[in-house]
């Protein structure tokens, strides 16, 4: 257990590294001066070179690539991640947002787990059935519309006709106002996780374990919740993970449609305003959230599938 | 049986079945209010256990049976034939009855559904008693003081038969806890268990996972699992089909001895007639459904009263044809050179000129051996872990040499984890030898040297294989003729000649031509395995290598793939390497043999000399273990 932790440690710091040397190197090389961009089109020509020269330095500019990436990746260990042009602290951007889009995430995973796992359950173990059925069309249905087709149109019946939420979301973001959100993001994926769970159940069902279970004369709740949905539960548990990981990557459009003060909002704004380093700060922390993600879902998937955790070190 | 009892005997104590061999299979099928259209059963009034609506063929049994089996139909669906057919049967107490038959045949339905594990939308006509209650009748809440506690059940396969997520300990806790079995504790009941079926170190084994075992110690904790509750009558569905010959063994003495202890019945469903004869009291003989014949297993096999019973008596490989004269080889050594062509153009005098022997580099000699391996070593680096940290290797093959003369059949026995597939793959070229020389009809390939794509197809063309599942070999995609023709467009057979090569190659194996626009879900078990075999034959190879070809195969079908492979032998001077871990199989085909243990070749020689005079320990324990050798 211990070295399959190590391995897979080691390869998720691995990736971080890759990945936030890649994203460097991609905005290095992206067209247009960054001087340019920190002082604006028009006054940019006004400025002698001794100024820009020294803009440069400051930033590190005159440094070759390596340096350059090297300076910023010390500068992100001791917890700094650049500021943006109005020089106000990256790490304050994310201390603000994080929490708001890590409320959004939880609450998303949590819904999809209880319904699609729920209703998963449900229509496959009577495959076929009359139910089955309704909730394959209205699983397709979700599937087809869009999160800001849907999105608006919650937001427009409970939000602004029957008056039962508040149409947007205040600037604290609290875990009430973020449900309905939530709930929007759940629906897209959900369809998928229904469908996941139900080929997974009716797959279980006709395992030789479960008929030796049942032959034993186990209970049948016992046989659906611990030897079916157990075993179905094993590819599940990595398409909530991987989903929970996305998540935190901020949901740009759902956030801009309920006007959630989120992730993927602060991300939008700092590309539009054409800040880089910012923006490089904000995926990389995008990007080690989701690795981090990942491997916590990896080890979960160990200790729920004895076979990976042994194999392992067998 | 009611018809020929023979005076005092296990036949006194016979159960008499409603069904004799002299009666026409037309009284057998279910009558008209009990068919498929007919809404529900019969009242469980009209059939008592003590008797029947029809008294003079329900003869009271003189003992008390443990189960009653009545007019039971099984209808999966509405417009399927009935999967069980007014099948009627006693389960005496203390018994061992076997019920035999093909697949198909309804055995394992039979079973389930005494089991009560028919699926939901199932239609059952009929009768189970077991004691006072009838089966077919239960509600779901009502089964579980049946299912488990008065019926065990052991499954097929051990492999897939125990849930992986869940260690062997909690298997124990839950089927404990659901028949209240120890109230105090379950520990020390399931390490009671796991020691009753002789397995060590209970402790430990309750806290390991199901894939840490392997297939004989899950059968084994399948057993101690299924006789938890004591029950009264143990199914047993064919529990040791995927299990090597030895293991089998044990395993089945394991049952034996237990079922006898506990006083307990064993219904054992089998297509092994071997097994049939060493250890049923009875014998029940299935067939599409019906029960055409039951009685004492003595009986049974010394007179069978059916002719499908006779039919899979005389399928039954045996050991005995080890002493049978070995055919002689069908090339003299006198003529080298043509002679193997000579063999094949006897049988196939219209063969098209489109298969030039220009195709092959390697000149053929009949003074040459068609396959020869030396000193083949095969290693496989494992994983690294915490007891060897540099990585360790698994020798699978260890330094092992043996040589396929021309026209002769070589078998390769062994037990599963022995090597004998790895040598196949091998000589193949699928793995690389890690050591030692194979040569195939003159043609030499050394370790370590990655063969080229031209030594790879001159290798095919000497060297075919059929494997073992012809529901895994064949592209389900594919029609027969496309199955067939890709060796040909390998083989660079001109388009015109293909039609006509597929179907000589179809009637080769004993198919009608016009199988070749089939599918193979349209075929049974054996026509597709003779689609394989015509596929291995398409480039007139020198070696066929039948990687436990037969293996899969229901009985009757395995011996007519076994007369095929033995006709093609002759017709066209094949040389074979025939894999497989049953030797009564090798006794049946082969000429030599070799077996294998550990990657290691213990033991070659002549298949008479080697069955009657085994020499290495392990033969002589392989030989001992083979069922069914008083009988056949």
């Amino acid at each position: 257990m211990s070295r399959y932790v190590i391995n897979r440690v080691g390869q998720a710091v691995i990736v971080i590294l890759a990945a936030t040397l890649l994203l460097y190197a991609m905005v290095y090389a992206m067209p247009g001066d960054p001087v340019r961009a920190l002082v604006g089109e028009q006054r940019s020509s006004q400025l002698d070179e001794a100024t820009v020269a020294q803009i440069r330095a400051r930033y590190n500019l005159d440094r070759p690539f390596l340096v350059q990436y090297g300076l910023y990746l010390k500068g992100v260990l001791s917890g700094d991640l650049g500021t943006t042009f109005s020089e106000r602290p990256v790490t304050e951007i994310i201390a603000q947002a994080l929490p708001v889009t890590f409320r959004v995430a939880v609450l998303t995973v949590l819904i999809q787990a209880i319904i699609g796992i729920g209703v998963g359950l449900i229509a496959g173990r009577r495959r076929g059935g009359l139910l089955d059925g309704s909730v394959m069309v209205v699983t397709m249905v979700l599937i087809g519309v869009p999160t800001f087709v849907s999105g608006y149109v919650i937001q427009y019946f409970l939000g602004v006709r029957w008056g039962w939420i508040k149409p947007t979301v205040s600037a604290q973001a609290e875990w009430s106002e973020l449900i309905v959100p939530a709930a929007v993001l759940a629906l897209g994926s959900m369809a998928f996780l229904i469908r996941f769970t139900r080929s997974g159940v009716s797959e279980a069902l006709r395992a030789d374990h479960v008929k030796t279970a049942r032959a034993r004369g186990l209970p049948e709740w016992q046989i659906l919740i611990s030897h079916v949905l157990r075993n179905a539960l094993i590819p599940i548990v990595t398409v909530l993970g991987t989903e929970f990981g996305a998540l935190l990557g901020g949901a740009i459009i759902t956030e801009a449609v309920f006007n959630v003060p989120g992730y993927g909002q602060q991300v939008y704004q700092n590309i539009i305003r054409g800040e880089s380093a910012p923006t490089v700060s904000l995926v990389i922390v995008m990007v080690v959230a989701f690795v981090l993600v990942n491997l916590i879902v990896d080890l979960l998937y160990a200790a729920i599938n004895p076979k990976v955790r042994y194999v392992s070190h067998a | 049986m009611s018809h020929h009892q023979t005076g005092p005997g296990p036949a006194d104590t016979l159960a008499i079945i409603p069904v004799s061999p002299t009666k026409p299979a037309a009284q057998l099928t279910p009558a008209s209010q009990t068919g498929p259209a007919a809404s529900a059963k019969l009242p469980a009034a009209q059939l008592t256990p003590a008797g029947g609506p029809n008294p003079a063929a329900l003869l009271a049994p003189p003992g008390p049976a443990l189960a009653r089996i009545r007019d039971l139909s099984v209808w999966y669906t509405a417009h399927q034939p009935a999967a069980v057919a007014a099948a009627s049967l006693d389960i005496l107490p203390n018994e061992t009855l076997a019920v035999v038959g093909e697949s198909g045949s309804g055995k394992t339905t039979l079973a389930n559904a005494i089991i009560g594990l028919l699926p939901a939308q199932t239609r059952i006509t009929g009768q189970i008693w077991l004691g006072q209650n009838d089966l077919t009748d239960l509600t779901r809440r009502a089964w579980r003081s049946f299912r488990g506690r008065r019926i065990g059940y052991i499954p097929q396969d051990p492999m897939l038969s125990l849930n992986e997520v869940w260690s062997i300990g909690r298997h124990f806790r839950q089927t404990i806890a659901a028949h209240h079995l120890a109230p105090t504790g379950w520990r020390q009941l399931a390490v009671e268990r796991l020691a009753e079926v002789e397995l060590d170190d209970p402790h430990r084994l309750l806290r390991q996972f199901p894939h840490q075992l392997s297939g004989g110690m899950r059968q084994r904790v399948l057993i101690a699992l299924a006789l938890l509750a004591r029950p009264d009558l143990i199914i047993a569905d064919e529990p040791t089909s995927a299990l090597d010959v030895l293991v089998q063994k044990r395993v089945l003495d394991l049952l034996g001895s237990l079922t006898r202890r506990l006083n307990a019945s064993l219904m054992l469903i089998t297509h092994d007639l071997g097994l049939v004869a060493d250890r049923a009291d009875r014998v029940a003989v299935m067939k599409q459904g019906q029960i055409v014949e039951s009685g004492s297993t003595g009986d049974i096999i010394r007179h069978p009263g059916h002719s499908y019973t006779r039919q899979l008596l005389g399928a039954v490989p045996r050991l005995s044809a080890a002493l049978r004269p070995r055919t002689a080889r069908p090339i003299p050594q006198a003529a080298p050179g043509s002679q193997p062509e000579a063999g094949r153009s006897a049988s196939q005098p219209d063969r098209p000129g489109s298969q030039p022997d220009t195709l092959r580099s390697i000149p053929q000699t009949a003074d040459q051996p068609a396959l020869n391996i030396t000193d083949l070593v095969k290693d496989y680096r494992l994983r690294r872990s915490a007891k060897s940290p540099g990585g360790n290797t698994l020798r699978a093959v260890d330094h092992a040499s043996f040589t396929v003369q021309r026209g002769e059949c070589l078998a390769l026995v062994g037990e599963s984890g022995s090597g004998k597939s790895t040598i196949a793959k091998l000589i193949l070229g699928l793995e690389r030898p890690t050591a030692g020389h194979i040569t195939v009809s003159g043609l030499t390939s050394q370790a370590g040297r990655r063969p080229t794509n031209r030594q790879r197809q001159e290798r095919g063309q000497l060297i075919q294989v059929v494997f073992q599942d012809p529901y895994a070999s064949l592209d389900p995609q594919f029609t027969v003729a496309r199955v067939l023709a890709e060796p040909l467009i390998v083989g660079r057979t001109a388009r015109s000649s293909r039609p006509e090569r597929i179907a000589q190659l179809l009637n080769l194996v004993g198919l009608p031509s016009d199988m070749a626009q089939r599918y193979p879900s349209e075929l049974s078990g054996g026509q597709r395995q003779r689609v394989a075999i015509a596929r291995a034959l398409a480039p007139e190879p020198d070696v066929l290598i039948c990687d436990e070809a037969v293996s899969a195969l229901d009985v009757l079908v395995q011996a007519q793939i076994l007369d095929t492979l033995g006709d093609l032998r002759h017709k066209l001077g094949l040389s074979m390497l025939f894999i497989t871990h049953d030797l009564a199989v090798v006794a049946e085909i082969a000429d030599t043999v070799a077996v294998i243990t550990n990657g290691r070749i213990v033991e070659t020689g002549p298949v008479p000399q080697v069955f009657a005079d085994p020499r290495h320990p392990y033969t002589r324990q392989l030989l001992a273990a083979v069922p069914g050798q008083a009988a056949f």
